[in-house]
């Protein structure tokens, strides 16, 4: 049994993972279950995932290698409540934008529960906190609403401002 | 032509797309910049210039990862930012986000929209059977005992602006009910029960305009309609008559005895009583602010209430009282040492000016608390926002002794996050239990019962409905009720449609099981309990 796969990206790149790490995916890894060890030699393709957000989310599965595996639903649910992101993990989301929500994708579709959490935690620090105009500014959204219409909202939501 | 260049020096795009190579980046772009002439530099800016690099995740994200997402953002932020854009605002308000949002933040204590009805009135009837044999000391089991269900998780919703809408108000007064039962989409009608004999008698307004407002007592039936006309009905000699109002803001309609009262929420402060034996009214204006006002047909006079806040700490509650011809008789001022969570919401100098701007409050001031000529006159809530507790009172006025009265404050709760403002749509309280209805930061609102002599609260629906009922109460015979909302009229709501509102079921209970009523868009039943709880229906 060969202890490396291969991963073949969107556009087409062949990437060389272990075995363990790209198990990391529970998609990959009931897909190597399914195919059986025969045809593991095989590149996989992953048709959602471009080459550079792959490596990424091959990066963090080397990192993690070690973790334990996903924890219990109730811990899971204590996990939600907290935006505390490890420090590793923090610089690994120091990304632009694009590649963050990118990466966010990939965690979904290849079902890496904890890199998807980290993404949402990091997505959640963004917004949290935050007054209206410093999100649109941070993601670059226009102001659609009327003047009027904003003053409306505003004050129906009052007690929520600062 | 940089494309090229990159192809050149054979360095694929997304290389320089990979921040933890820093270094390399560094190196490549470098290379790359030194390669260029200044007007490939220019435009290359230019191409840049033009592209963002930052991306609306709700625009990108699907729906799933954004109730991933939202679960790590306090509930304050999520209806904050429903201020970013349309689309935030539609994403933000959906149900599907605010179920996410709540399915954390309460743990456990909530249950879906889609839950069957039917529970809930299985649920109603298990507390009804409880309350009657609570109320009639014998043994019962209690079936949830919760001092978790937090209050501070509940939020504020303008009750102004959804009251001409849907509102819907149910009153009990000596074995009769009645309540506004809305039939066609700008049509509704003040429906009479007899509890005692069974029958029931509809009462239209002329123009089939909507009615806003109702108040039931011994001897009448009243509401008042969106065009300001007052209709009473004589329960003794069923007539109908009919007065109209100056304005329809109203922030009282109360009725006791053969009087009916109406308080103007516009300067200048205005009460109109209404009597029924000679059909005139007698207005009194130019009051001193107030929020509430109570009615003592005996001595004949009349209660204004007001409260004022000094500070965070202090408030004071003031009560005038004046007889019908006008003259002011007594004005005496008690102090409240505690401080008054709804005034966080806004202005601090004047709670009772705050209500009138804001309206939550109004219709609700004060209610009887026993045959004696006791209010009550708010929930009162000691909030600490340093350690993140809260104390709640019940103020308790004596009409006869023009005194007031703060029982024992109920257990300190925690409060679970310190933005997070709590709101108390709507309580009420009748010989020691206090019946209060909290609306979540999204439609889907919460109910609670709370009994002073348990210390729990039980929780009776979690999805009665947004704008609260409004209640009157008679002391001898303690009324409870509560109105079950469908999802789809909370959509409605959601999307500010106001075309499809069929009547959807109600259920209205009595505190000690003497009877319920279930009602739908076509038919309603009443149940009646007698001692033993024996269930016989009454049609």
């Amino acid at each position: 049994m060969s202890n490396t796969i291969i991963l073949t990206s969107s556009d087409n790149v062949e990437i060389p993972v272990d075995r363990e790490v790209a198990e990391r995916s529970i998609l990959i890894k009931n897909m190597l279950e399914d195919v059986g060890d025969a045809a593991a030699n095989e590149p996989i393709p992953i048709p959602n995932v471009n080459e550079a957000v792959l490596k990424k989310v091959i990066e963090w599965c080397v990192h993690h290698k070690g973790d334990p595996p996903a924890a219990a639903d109730d811990e899971t649910e204590s996990r939600k409540r907290t935006t505390e992101i490890d420090e590793w993990d923090q610089k690994f989301m120091q990304v632009d934008q694009e590649m963050l929500f990118e990466i966010i994708l990939a965690a979904n579709y290849l079902d890496i529960k904890a890199l998807l959490d980290v993404g949402c935690k990091t997505v959640a620090n963004m917004i949290k906190g935050k007054s209206p105009e410093e999100i649109r500014k941070t993601f670059n959204i226009t102001n659609d609403f009327t003047p009027e219409e904003e003053e409306q909202i505003r004050r129906e939501n009052e007690w929520a401002e600062e | 032509m940089w494309c090229n260049m990159l192809n050149d020096a054979k360095m694929p795009p997304c290389q320089l797309k990979e921040p933890s190579a820093n270094l390399l980046r560094r190196e490549i772009l470098d290379r790359f910049v030194q390669g260029l002439s200044s007007y490939e530099w220019r435009y290359l800016k230019d191409q840049l210039n033009a592209r963002t690099f930052q991306q609306d995740p709700m625009a990108v994200l699907p729906l799933e990862i954004i109730c991933n997402i939202v679960p790590h953002v306090s509930p304050t932020d999520v209806v904050r930012l429903r201020r970013v854009s349309r689309l935030w605002r539609t994403m933000l308000r959906s149900d599907v986000i605010c179920a996410a949002v709540l399915e954390t933040q309460l743990a456990g204590e909530w249950e879906t929209p889609s839950q069957k009805r039917r529970q809930n009135h299985a649920r109603v009837y298990s507390l009804a059977q409880r309350r009657h044999a609570f109320a009639h000391g014998r043994p019962h089991s209690v079936i949830k005992v919760d001092t978790t269900v937090d209050l501070s998780g509940h939020s504020h919703l303008e009750q102004t602006e959804y009251r001409p809408r849907q509102l819907r108000c149910a009153a009990y007064c000596q074995g009769n009910l009645t309540w506004i039962r809305k039939s066609k989409q700008n049509d509704s009608s003040l429906m009479v029960f007899f509890l005692l004999t069974g029958k029931s008698h509809e009462i239209r307004p002329r123009q089939r305009e909507r009615l806003l407002w109702a108040t039931i007592s011994e001897s009448l039936a009243a509401a008042v309609s969106i065009m300001g006309i007052c209709y009473v009905y004589d329960l003794e000699k069923c007539e109908q008559h009919s007065f109209r109002l100056p304005s329809i803001s109203l922030s009282s309609f109360t009725s006791k005895g053969t009087l009916v009262a109406a308080a103007l929420r516009e300067k200048p402060h205005t009460v109109i009583i209404w009597d029924l034996k000679t059909g005139r009214a007698r207005s009194f204006d130019g009051l001193d602010a107030f929020y509430t006002i109570v009615l003592d047909p005996q001595k004949e006079t009349l209660f204004t209430f007001d409260i004022q806040c000094l500070d965070t700490e202090r408030a004071t509650l003031k009560s005038r009282e004046m007889n019908f011809k006008g003259e002011k008789l007594n004005s005496k001022e008690f102090s409240l040492d505690i401080w008054l969570d709804e005034v966080t919401n806004g202005d601090i100098s004047n709670l009772g000016q705050a209500n009138y701007a804001r309206g939550a409050y109004s219709s609700f001031g004060a209610v009887p608390y026993d045959a004696n000529g006791r209010y009550v006159l708010h929930r009162l809530v000691k909030a600490d926002l340093i350690d993140f507790t809260r104390v709640e009172y019940i103020a308790v006025f004596d009409t006869k002794s023009h005194s007031l009265e703060i029982n024992e404050p109920l257990p300190v709760r925690k409060i679970l996050e310190r933005d997070f403002i709590p709101d108390i749509k709507h309580d009420h309280c009748w010989n020691d239990v206090v019946y209060y209805l909290g609306c979540a930061h999204s439609p889907l609102p919460l109910s609670f019962v709370r009994d002073l002599h348990e210390p729990f609260t039980y929780s009776v629906s979690r999805r009665s409905f947004l704008q609260t009922p409004n209640f009157s109460f008679d002391s001898r015979r303690r009324f409870f009720s509560f109105l079950d909302e469908g999802g789809e009229e909370l959509d409605d709501q959601l999307h500010g449609d106001d075309e499809d509102d069929d009547y959807s079921d109600d259920v209205l209970s009595s505190a000690d099981g003497a009877f319920m009523v279930e009602a739908n868009s076509e038919e309603f039943t009443i149940w009646c309990f007698d001692e033993d709880f024996a269930k016989y229906e009454v049609t």
